[in-house]
C-alpha cells in the first residue's frame, strides 16, 4: 500500500514502471500514470471509488498530453515533406527526412510529385512518397500517396480525414 | 443522461480553455461514467476489485457512446461538403458551412471546388479541394487551410469517400 515508502522503494518502483513502459510502448503512459496515481491516492483514502476516480483523472490528462505530443511530432514530419514538395516540379523527386529533438520516430525517404492540382481555390500537388528503413541490401521502402496544398506561400499536408464510416478503431 | 454529462464536460472544457478538449471530453465523460459505475457497484459489493471491474465496464460503454456521437457530428460536416461539391463542375467554386446539432465541434465554413472527375463503370466520384476559412458568423481566419478529399455518388446524394490511412501511417491517430 505505501507505494513510495523509501527512496529505495521509489527507485525500484520507477525501474518497474520504466521496464513496463519499454515493453508496452508510449501509448500506455496515461494508463501507467493513472494506475500509479490511483494506487497512491488509494493509500490516502480507503474508498476504492475515490482512488479510482483520481487515477482515471490523471490518466485522462496524461493521455491527452501524450496524444498532443505525438500529434505535434507527426505534424513536424508532414510539414517537412510538404516543404520539400513545395519546391519540386511535376515529375521530380527529392529526399525527405525528419529528425526530432528527441531521437524517436525519426523517418526518411523519397518524395515525388506526380500531378499538379491547379484549382481556383488553391494550388495543390499530388505526391507519392516512400518511408525507408534499413540500408544497402536490407533497404525496405514502403510507398504511400498523399497531397499538399499551398496556403499563403507555405506548403502544408492536405490529406483530408477518412469518411467517418471508415474510422474503425482510429478514433 | 449522456447528453447532460457531455454538456457538463463541455462547460468544464470552456472554463478550462483546453485546446485538446476533444480527448479530455472523451476520457472525461467515460471516466465520469466509470467512477459513477464503481461507486454504484461499491454499494452492492464490498469487493473493491469487482467494483473497479464494473466501473471499467461502464467506462468502456460510455466511451463507445461518446465516440458514436462524435462520428455522427463529424459525419454531418463531411456530408455538407460532399453535398456542396456534388453538383459542381470541374473548376467551379461553391461555399459550404455546417451548423452542428450538438456543439461538440465548431460550426465551420469554407469553400470547395472540384479538381477532377473520377468515374468508371457504374461509379461516379470526384476529387475535391476544400478550404476551411473560419467559424460560421465570424470573420475569416488569417490563413485558410486547404485539403484534398474524394467524394462519390451514393444513391441520390454524394458521400465522403476518402479511405482511412494505411495502418503504418496511423501514428498518433489511434
Amino acid at each position: 500500500m505505501p507505494l513510495l515508502r523509501s527512496p529505495r522503494g521509489a527507485m525500484a518502483g520507477a525501474a518497474v514502471l520504466l521496464a513496463a513502459l519499454a515493453l508496452s510502448g508510449c501509448n500506455s503512459i496515461g494508463g501507467f500514470a493513472g494506475a500509479a496515481a490511483g494506487v497512491a491516492s488509494g493509500a490516502v483514502t480507503s474508498n476504492p471509488a475515490v482512488g479510482y476516480a483520481v487515477g482515471i483523472g490523471v490518466q485522462a490528462a496524461t493521455d491527452a498530453t501524450t496524444k498532443y505530443i505525438f500529434r505535434n511530432w507527426q505534424k513536424g514530419e508532414q510539414d517537412e515533406i510538404a516543404a520539400v514538395v513545395g519546391n519540386l516540379d511535376v515529375g521530380h523527386a527529392s529526399r525527405w527526412a525528419i529528425v526530432h529533438q528527441i531521437p524517436y520516430a525519426n523517418e526518411h525517404g523519397e518524395v515525388r510529385v506526380v500531378r499538379l492540382i491547379d484549382t481556383p481555390l488553391a494550388l495543390c500537388k499530388e505526391v507519392i512518397m516512400s518511408v525507408d528503413s534499413g540500408e544497402g541490401d536490407q533497404l525496405k521502402r514502403a510507398w504511400y500517396t498523399g497531397s499538399a496544398c499551398r496556403s499563403n506561400d507555405i506548403w502544408r499536408w492536405a490529406v483530408a480525414e477518412p469518411a467517418v464510416e471508415r474510422w474503425g478503431s482510429l478514433q | 443522461m449522456r447528453l447532460k454529462r457531455i454538456s457538463g464536460l463541455l462547460v468544464l472544457c470552456a472554463v478550462m480553455g483546453l485546446s485538446a478538449c476533444s480527448s479530455v471530453l472523451t476520457e472525461g465523460s467515460s471516466a465520469a461514467a466509470g467512477v459513477a459505475g464503481t461507486a454504484l457497484a461499491g454499494k452492492v459489493t464490498n469487493n473493491a476489485a469487482m467494483a473497479t471491474g464494473i466501473g471499467l465496464g461502464v467506462q468502456a460503454a460510455a466511451r463507445a457512446g461518446l465516440q458514436y456521437e462524435q462520428r455522427k457530428i463529424h459525419g454531418e460536416e463531411q456530408d455538407s461538403i460532399a453535398k456542396a461539391a456534388g453538383e459542381l463542375a470541374v473548376g467551379a467554386v461553391a461555399k459550404w458551412q455546417i451548423k452542428h446539432s450538438l456543439p461538440i465541434e465548431d460550426n465551420l465554413r469554407g469553400r470547395v471546388t472540384v479538381s477532377r472527375v473520377i468515374s468508371t463503370e457504374g461509379m461516379s466520384c470526384k476529387e475535391v479541394v476544400f478550404s476551411v476559412d473560419g467559424v460560421v458568423d465570424q470573420i475569416n481566419k488569417p490563413d485558410s487551410e486547404f485539403y484534398v478529399a474524394t467524394i462519390c455518388r451514393a444513391g441520390q446524394g454524394w458521400k465522403w469517400a476518402s479511405a482511412e490511412p494505411a495502418t503504418e501511417r496511423w501514428g498518433a491517430l489511434q
